[in-house]
């Protein structure tokens, strides 16, 4: 469990306390989350873990582009996209044993659970929440056995399943991986009529596609 | 979304160019919209509580990833057929959505009857000159026709083996595609075949038709005319036994 501290970051006292050997801090002027860590060999050691050698950089180089060699999750002062947090949490968690050595103030924490898990203050709908079928509460899929036009839309297992993961796993922020036709229209017009349904029918919805094709 | 009963009303599109008889509606409760447009037009969108990402794979490039996060909205979520396999990407993604909270993979789905078993025949064509080049430092293997000097300069090893390969590509395309071609024109289904330079395209074009003047074999590249590619779209939905090099 992360312990929290202010957001004093004036001197090296507050920022590491004792015993703390990481800081993280949300800087709102980025929008962005912000670790330090008190040793410099620490905070590389961490940065290296999120990093991977530039494959495109041989090729860029062919064409007269200077390119870094490798990447970076993390920058060089420690920024980083908020998602990243609990696979950051989880790599300390694994090399230093438990989290004990991470300062983490409260108005980050606030942010953390605000930002990354926006359904978490709906958890006791969520918990008691089943996964409603949008084609059977609208009645589509009593038509489509009326007039036999097609099968009745009606859930895979591991369609239920991505979207009980998003609700309760994820808290509303995730990516799942489905394979092509495997069906991820179905779970996206469900996961907006499940938050429609359960959470709030004021909500707008958008979704990003790649290209023209697929909005028309 | 309108087939699994959603009322038309409930959905908008918003892109460049809408079939007749519709217009963008910012009223609507759902916008879909093509991310180029949403870019160039974001003033004309109203205030999002919730942004789903189809295909988010493709939301690593810096642009999507500004677009995805100049967003204010807290519920943001991703899905993807293909999620990445390169750290540095998936890094990416999670930073922009949050952790990967489901994966479900092919195989699973192929067993379970939902996606069709795919059939994969790997033909390996082996060449002497080619494995003779591959002890050499600039040969033809990727993984070691450069090398980076003290500068971190590879730029001449580089053009020496794209020359190179380029060059043996000229000379022994036929002795390598003959069995290709061969293999495919004893197939019943339509086949693609895709290549990734055009003078390499328009070399095994010529040489199947050499070699069987009598199938039919497409060709399409970015100077082909739309009435041509749709001559050889029709011809792959109406007959079998096609070929498409593209």
């Amino acid at each position: 469990m992360l312990e929290e501290y202010s957001d004093d970051l004036s001197n090296e006292a507050t920022v590491f306390p004792e015993g703390k050997l990481f800081r993280i801090c949300f800087d709102s002027s980025v929008g962005e989350l912000r670790i330090m860590a008190k040793h410099f060999s620490a905070f590389d050691e961490l940065r290296n873990a999120f990093s991977e050698a530039n494959g495109g950089a041989f090729f860029a180089s062919r064409y007269g582009y200077k390119c870094a060699s490798t990447l970076y999750a993390i920058n060089k002062f420690g920024y980083f996209l908020p998602g990243l947090l609990f696979e950051i949490l989880q790599w300390i968690k694994l090399n230093y044993s438990d989290l004990s050595c991470v300062a983490m103030s409260e108005r980050c924490k606030k942010y953390v659970l605000d930002y990354l898990t926006p359904l978490k203050k709906n958890e006791s709908i969520l918990k008691s929440m089943q996964i409603a079928n949008l084609a059977e509460d609208l009645g589509r899929n009593n038509e489509l056995r009326r007039t036999h036009e097609k099968d009745p839309f009606e859930y895979r297992d591991y369609q239920k399943e991505s979207l009980e993961f998003l609700f309760k796993k994820g808290f509303g922020r995730g990516l799942i991986e489905v394979p092509t036709a495997g069906g991820k229209s179905f779970i996206l017009a469900n996961f907006i009529w499940n938050i429609h349904k359960n959470i709030d029918k004021n909500y707008r919805y958008m979704i990003l596609v790649p290209n023209t094709q697929l909005v028309v | 979304m309108i087939d699994y009963g959603i009322n038309k009303s409930f959905i908008t599109k918003f892109t460049r160019v809408l079939p007749k008889n519709e217009k963008y509606n910012p009223d609507a409760k759902v916008i879909i919209a093509n991310r180029q447009f949403v870019f160039n037009n974001k003033s004309k969108i109203p205030k999002i509580d919730v942004l789903i990402c189809d295909e988010a794979h493709t939301c690593t490039a810096e642009a999507s990833a500004e677009l995805i996060t100049s967003f204010n909205c807290k519920i943001k979520i991703g899905c993807s057929g293909t999620l990445p396999r390169d750290k540095y990407k998936k890094w990416q993604l999670i930073g922009l959505f949050s952790k990967i909270v489901y994966e479900k993979d092919i195989i699973g789905l192929q067993e379970a009857g939902f996606i069709s078993k795919l059939k994969i025949t790997l033909l390996k064509i082996t060449d002497s000159v080619v494995e003779e080049d591959r002890k050499l430092l600039f040969n033809l293997n990727p993984l070691t026709k450069y090398h980076e000097d003290e500068f971190g300069q590879s730029e001449i090893a580089f053009d020496d083996a794209y020359k190179a390969e380029h060059k043996y590509f000229e000379e022994h395309y036929k002795d390598l595609y003959k069995p290709v071609f061969d293999y495919l024109f004893t197939l019943s289904t339509n086949t693609l075949i895709l290549f990734d330079r055009i003078e390499i395209g328009t070399n095994l074009y010529k040489y199947a038709k050499e070699l069987y003047p009598d199938r039919n074999v497409f060709y399409i590249d970015g100077s082909i005319e739309v009435s041509v590619r749709e001559q050889t779209r029709d011809a792959f939905e109406q007959s079998d036994g096609n070929i498409l090099l593209a």
